[in-house]
């Protein structure tokens, strides 16, 4: 048994350091495995049912999906490239977050408006606690002590303390907010309000919305870049990227991308933005510096890649 | 608490959520059809926001307001002019370079067509060959968004009512063109 363990550990450790996206295709059920060094698809997997969320470990040994539909969750061995458990979530698993140690996994369900806990050793569920109506977006702090949900139907976000679950606050929102994102410093708090067209901004501190910026029609999620104070936020019926300024919290650039953007996150090393589009069926590269599309990596059918789904990072 | 209580409790939870919330399935449909003619001539059809009603063969009449500007709205009355079932839309966006729009349902009945949280797009290219190409595509979600939808209300349903309504406009659009005018 050591034996295998090491020989586990060791092909971890010899994995490709290229980031890889991995991408949810929901008409596939399917992910795509994105090889960012050479833009392209190296592989497809097999996951659930209409599969949404993802949720890549930082050092690439595990992923994870929900599959909203089958109602479960689909564990992926990266390195092999396949499925090693499913999960079955309650009744509608979509947002899916992992803890920046790797334990334990939350996975929300939308339709039971509660939050799984899975234990990524047992692969199995070992709690569940309840949060608003429809949670939708979820995220860890990068210390992991704080998790954040985004409650759709009650237009707020819950702060929850990772050792109790307990509900430590409730911050109203936009309307119906979806994506939420924490910024690389803990400090700040990214809500997008699909219903009315804005990003919340919330101190993570005083738990305090302190800024609300206009968007494009239906915005769904958001990334930082810390080095251009830059927030990038998809707008799925407009078919744009939206850039704010954080240090003025002004949208300084829209740019047009292939169709009903939704996932959306920093590469490691902070040179791109990757795009997941539902309607484009690919991802498009946004350069941090100029703001351009550079790239555009063809995926499956109804890509949509919501969670933080690159690996290997720091 | 009584446990009678409790599960009225319960039952006034969960009502207003699955009242307001969507599934977290959203579909799609995406049809294209090849044209006789070129891009400028096909574009020159369907242009106007409110054009619907000489290419779609359901479309008896339309309504506009506001013209091509975003923001413009349509009430497009389905198969009578004066009777007929309407459903309302709104523009989302306008590239008259591009030859494409967007718009998005604002009101219909979902016993005319059960979608909710429509938004489609149509738009002409070059087919390269002197002839066009239409695609029209739009992604929306079912009418019933509990868990276990009914049936008329269900993915099925939304999609094939879609469809129906891609096909119709798109054939139309072809035949018009059919003798290369």
């Amino acid at each position: 048994m050591p034996m295998v363990a090491l020989a586990a550990s060791l092909l971890m450790q010899s994995s490709p350091a290229a980031p890889f996206a991995y991408v949810t295709n929901q008409g596939d059920n399917t992910i795509s495995v994105v090889d960012l060094a050479q833009n392209k698809s190296i592989a497809t997997i097999k996951v659930g049912e209409k599969p949404a969320g993802v949720a890549a470990a930082a050092d690439n040994s595990r992923v994870y999906v929900t599959n909203p539909v089958g109602k479960t969750v689909s564990v992926i061995d990266p390195a092999a490239q396949k499925v090693i458990a499913t999960i079955p979530a309650g009744s509608g698993p979509l947002g899916i977050a992992l803890h920046p140690s790797g334990n334990p996994l939350l996975v929300a369900d939308w339709y039971d408006d509660r939050i799984f806990v899975i234990d990524t050793r047992k692969l199995a569920v070992t709690r569940t606690f309840p949060t608003g109506r429809s949670p939708s977006g979820i995220a860890y702090n990068s210390k992991g002590t704080r998790v954040y949900v985004t409650n759709r139907d009650d237009n707020n976000l819950a702060v929850f303390d990772t050792r109790s679950y307990k509900q430590l606050a409730l911050i109203q929102t936009g309307k119906a907010p979806f994506g939420v994102t924490v910024s690389p410093d803990d400090k700040t708090l990214y809500a997008a309000n699909v219903q009315n067209n804005s990003i919340s901004i919330i101190d993570a501190t005083t738990l305090k919305v302190t800024a609300t910026v206009g968007v494009q029609e239906f915005p769904y999620a958001s990334a930082v870049d810390p080095v251009h104070q830059h927030l990038f936020v998809t707008n799925q019926h407009d078919d744009t990227v939206s850039v704010i300024d954080l240090r003025t919290n002004t949208v300084i650039k829209t740019l047009d991308v292939s169709g009903y953007p939704e996932g959306i996150m920093l590469e490691p090393g902070g040179r791109r933005v990757a795009v997941a589009n539902w309607f484009g069926d690919q991802l498009d590269m946004i350069d941090t510096e100029t703001l351009e599309i550079t790239q555009s990596i063809k995926t499956g059918n109804g890509s949509r890649a919501f969670g933080l789904f690159i690996a290997p990072r720091e | 608490m009584s446990k009678i209580l409790k599960s009225l409790a319960v039952t006034l939870l969960l009502t207003p959520a699955l009242a307001l919330a969507h599934g977290p399935s959203r579909l799609k449909v995406e049809k294209e059809v090849d044209v006789n003619a070129p891009p400028a001539k096909v574009w020159g059809l369907l242009k106007d926001f409110c054009a619907i009603e000489k290419w779609h063969p359901a479309v008896a009449k339309c309504t506009g307001s506001g013209g091509n500007a975003v923001g413009a709205t349509r009430e497009l009355r389905l198969n009578d002019p004066n009777t007929g079932p309407t459903i309302d839309e709104e523009l989302l966006k306008y590239d008259d370079a591009k030859m494409f729009y967007k718009y998005k349902i604002t009101k219909v009945d979902p016993a005319v067509v059960p979608v909710a949280n429509y938004a489609s797009q149509i738009q002409v290219e070059d087919d390269g060959k002197g002839g066009s190409r239409v695609t029209w595509k739009g992604g929306f979600y079912r009418v019933d968004p509990t868990n276990n939808p009914k049936k008329g209300q269900d993915d099925e349903a939304a999609t094939s009512a879609i469809n129906g309504i891609y096909d119709a406009g798109l054939g139309k659009i072809k035949a018009l063109f059919a003798g290369g005018k």
